[in-house]
Order: structure tokens, then sequence, then C-alpha cells
């Protein structure tokens, strides 16, 4: 520590010139690699919790047949709470986690209708085509909400568009039936 | 002969200014070359007295002196009663103004070193021509080149003023003595020019002691605040414009035509929670608050009971519109995989 203080009282501006300059220049180098590593850190760490709230919400469906239950952003549902972090429930730094569910609809087939009972020497009904029923479906999502772009990004190339998509400052996956 | 007397007193200045230095008064310890000088000078005086005195007219009867009687009348020059007024005068005049006056004091000698004679050449440069017997002070120091050139100077004008004879009254010796002790300008312009010279030099050699030498050369400092500079101005290129090798791969990025795909994707999935309302309430909802979820910048337009209008906006203001009666081809070309039952 002496020698430190002894060297900082032998230097004169210029030499402290050439030191701040010297940083500068470093930092100029490695500023844009430090935030590239930061980045991919923070991609990765948000794929690993959408993948891990897509397999915990699929065992819960398993187990207790339906989605667990939707919550507001960066809010963990009673179903996933072990999934939450030390910084909240589903907030971490630079994006926030969701879960949610959504409702799909599906054409299904309905039974015919026999409708009323044929006279004898009648002629034969006409056959009718099938008959489509809207049903509605529930499905699971996973969202990040996010105002870096990037992040965003990053995840739609990642998990594709056929299961996500952006909108805002959200990105959402739905998460299929069967994976 | 007064005036060989006085030049013979005023060639020997140094002996008298030794026994000043010696801090005893002249008065009490006069050498004898001086005591004889005097005694010289009273008996030049008397002689000249005389002479004055046979001028000053044939009228004039001298005193018969006897030599046997006992009151013979002696002329004491020291006593106060002087048998003449132009006598006392004269020798009043002459030794006050050859400076017999001993017990005047002098100033001090000024130390004697390396700058004595300069100081005192300058001194005299100032006081040119002042014959005053008290600027002793500025007097030449003995030995000195200028006190030798001096003394070799007055020697030839003394012998001269004594070679004309005694005056012939007062006022011609009174001229005659201050003619003698007259020592003339004491300095030339020329010497005046050496001692300006010389003053010059010395001071520049003092001032040479603390000058410091300006290098026009580029020190250490300017060369590291150079550098400073360089490498400022290379951080700032690199973070500006930054080289290939060291910049990494940019992130992933949302092009026009991905984000149009991916708001259908989300006016897609709107109507859905829509139709889905219907199914279970058989009518449409009146707004998209009635439906469990909703995505942000999704636009709800209800037109009849059966048909409605999913808006959206891209960034550059272009309307995206899902038709529920009859929704465009870009919507049939979605398909995801939500989209089909399990």
């Amino acid at each position: 520590m002496t020698r430190f203080w002894k060297l900082i009282r032998g230097a004169t501006i210029a030499d402290v010139s050439v030191v701040l300059a010297t940083f500068a220049l470093l930092a100029a180098f490695l500023y844009p690699t430090w935030s590239a590593r930061a980045f991919r850190a923070r991609v990765a760490s948000a794929i690993a919790d959408v993948d891990a709230i897509g397999s915990a919400a699929r065992a819960s469906r398993t187990l207790q047949g339906r989605w667990p239950t939707a919550a507001a952003p960066g809010v963990a549902p009673p179903e996933l709470s072990g999934l939450a972090g030390p910084e909240g429930p589903f907030a971490r730094p630079g994006y926030t986690l969701a879960w949610t569910t959504w409702e799909v609809i599906d054409s299904v087939e309905a039974p015919p209708d026999p409708g009323p009972p044929a006279a004898p020497g009648d002629a034969p009904q006409e056959t009718a085509g099938p008959r489509m029923l809207p049903v509605p479906r529930a499905v699971g999502a996973v969202g990040v909400h996010s105002g870096e772009e990037s992040l965003l990004a990053e995840l739609l190339e990642h998990y594709g568009m056929e299961a996500s998509f952006v909108v805002d400052t959200v990105w959402l996956l739905v998460l299929p039936e069967r994976s | 002969m007064p005036g060989e007397a006085l030049a013979r007193k005023k060639k020997k200045p140094a002996s008298r200014r030794k026994g000043k230095r010696s801090g005893k008064k002249a008065s009490n310890k006069v050498p004898p070359e001086a005591t004889e000088t005097e005694a010289e000078a009273s008996a030049g005086l008397t002689e000249s007295a005389d002479a004055a005195v046979d001028e000053m007219g044939a009228d004039y009867e001298a005193p018969v002196i006897d030599l046997d009687a006992d009151d013979i009348p002696v002329i004491d020059l020291d006593v106060d009663e002087a048998p003449d007024d132009a006598v006392e005068k004269l020798i009043a005049e002459t030794l006050a103004t050859a400076g017999v006056d001993d017990d005047a004091p002098e100033p001090d000698e000024p130390v004697i070193d390396l700058d004595a004679s300069l100081d005192a050449d300058i001194g005299d440069a100032g006081e040119a021509a002042t014959p005053d017997a008290e600027a002793a002070p500025n007097e030449p120091v003995e030995g000195s080149p200028r006190a030798t050139a001096e003394a070799a100077t007055d020697q030839p004008v003394i012998a001269e003023r004594s070679a004309g004879g005694a005056p012939q009254d007062a006022e011609a010796a009174e001229a005659a003595i201050r003619a003698l002790i007259d020592l003339g300008p004491t300095s030339s312009p020329e010497v005046r020019d050496r001692l300006l010279a010389e003053t010059l030099a010395h001071a520049e050699h003092h001032d040479a002691r603390y000058r410091v030498p300006f290098s026009q050369a580029p020190t250490a400092g300017r060369w590291k605040a150079l550098l400073a500079l360089v490498v400022v101005l290379v951080a700032g290129a690199v973070a500006t414009v930054p080289p290939r090798w060291a910049r990494p791969d940019p992130p992933a990025q949302l092009g026009p035509a991905e984000r149009a795909s991916n708001l259908r994707l989300a006016l897609l999935l709107q109507a859905q929670q829509v139709e889905a309302f219907r199914v279970r309430v058989q009518r449409l909802p009146a707004s998209l608050d009635e439906v469990t979820q909703t995505l942000p910048g999704v636009r709800y337009v209800r037109s009849g009971s059966r048909a409605y209008q999913l808006i959206a906006y891209e960034a550059n203001g272009n309307a995206i519109v899902y038709d529920s009666t009859s929704p465009t081809p870009p919507f049939g070309t979605l398909a995801p995989n939500w989209a089909f039952p399990p």
C-alpha cells in the first residue's frame, strides 16, 4: 500500500493521462465483448427459465389434469411456486416471467342427429355431411416481458414461430399438448 | 612654493588614509612628511604675502625693525592677530582649500573587494568634476589602475601650475589653488562606456546563474501527453466503429416481415379467445375486457352480432386487420402448433 501511494505521488499529469487513456482503450476493446457475454448469459438464463416453467406446467397438468392457474407477470402461480428466484417469484435481471392460460377452438366432429324416426314406406333419409362443433381447449403459455428486443428475438429464434411470437414487449410460447 | 607643497600633499592621499584606517585622528598622529609639508607651505605663503605687500603700493612704509630692541614685532601666523588682512585671508583660504584641516573627520574607506573599483568608478561617473575634499569615499583605491592613471595625469598639471610662480595677489593665489585642486572631469565618455559594459557584463553573469535553459525539444511529459491523446483517439474510434475481430456476433433482430407475421399470430390467438367466449356465452364480447386473456397492442371492433375485427399496428403505422367473416390469406398460411388439436 505504501509503495502504491509513493507511486501515485510521483506521477505527473501526463502519466495519469496515459494510464487513463490506456484504460479507455481497453474498455473500448473489452466492453462489446463483455456486453455480448452478459447478453448471452441473459438469453441462456431465460431459455432455462422457460424450459423449467414449461416442464413444471406439463407435470402439473399431468398430475392434476389441468394447467396451472394463470398469474400476473412476475407472479408465480401456486403450482409453480418452487421455481421462484431470489429476486422475486418470476423476476429475473433484465426480464420478467409470466404464466398464462389461453383458449383455442378445436373443431370437433359432432355425432349425427338421428332426427325423427322414418315411417314405413318412406324413402331413406339423405346422408348429411359430418357436423363440426367448436370446442374450446385450454393451452398454457409462458411469457417473457422485457424491454430488450434482442432478448425477445433470441427467444423467438430459439423456439421458432410455430410455437411462439413477439408482440409489443412480450414474447409468448404456447405450449403444445404434447412436447 | 605653495603649489608644489599642495601637489605633494595631493599625491599622498593613501598614506593619510592609512593613518585614518587605524582609527586615530590625523591631527594626533601626523606623519613627519606632512609636518614638513606644512612648514614649507607656511614659508611659501609668507613669501607670497611679502610679495603681495610689495605690490600694494610704494607708499607702503615698512616698519623699521630694530634687531637690538627687545620689542621686535614677531609675526606669528598661528595667532589670531594677523599683521594684515590680506595675508590672513590668503592663509585661511589656502588652508581651507588645500584641506589642511586634519581635524575634519573623513569617511571610512569602503571595503576593498572585487567590485570596489567598479563601484568607485560608477560613483565618480555620477559625481563628475566635484573637487570637494568631502568626496574622499569616491576617490580611487590606492594601487588601482584608475588611481595610478589619475596620479600620472595630475603630475604634469601641478608642475605646470607651480612653474608659473607665485600669485600676485590673493585672488590670483586663490584661483591658482583652485585650479590646482581641480582634478577636472573624473570620467570620459569612453570610460563611462567601458564602465557600463562592465556593469552589464557583471549583471549578465549574475543572471546566468539563475537562467534555466529552455529546450525546444519535446520533453518526456510532452511525449506522454501526445501518447495519451493518440490512445484516447484510438479508443474513441474503437468504441464508435469497433473492428471486425473485436466485435462479437450481433444479437438476433426482428425484421419487418417477422414483425408482421408475429402480429398476425397474435391476432389469431386473440381471435381464438373471442371465439371461445362466443362458444361459451353464445354471443360476441362487447370488448376485450370480457375475455380471459388479452395481448397488448390489439384492438377489438365488433360489427354486428356475428362479425368482429381485430386490429394491430406495425411500427411504421400500417394496420393489420383480422376479419372474422373472411380472414385474409396470410392468416390461412399460419400454422401454429397450438391451432391443431392434439
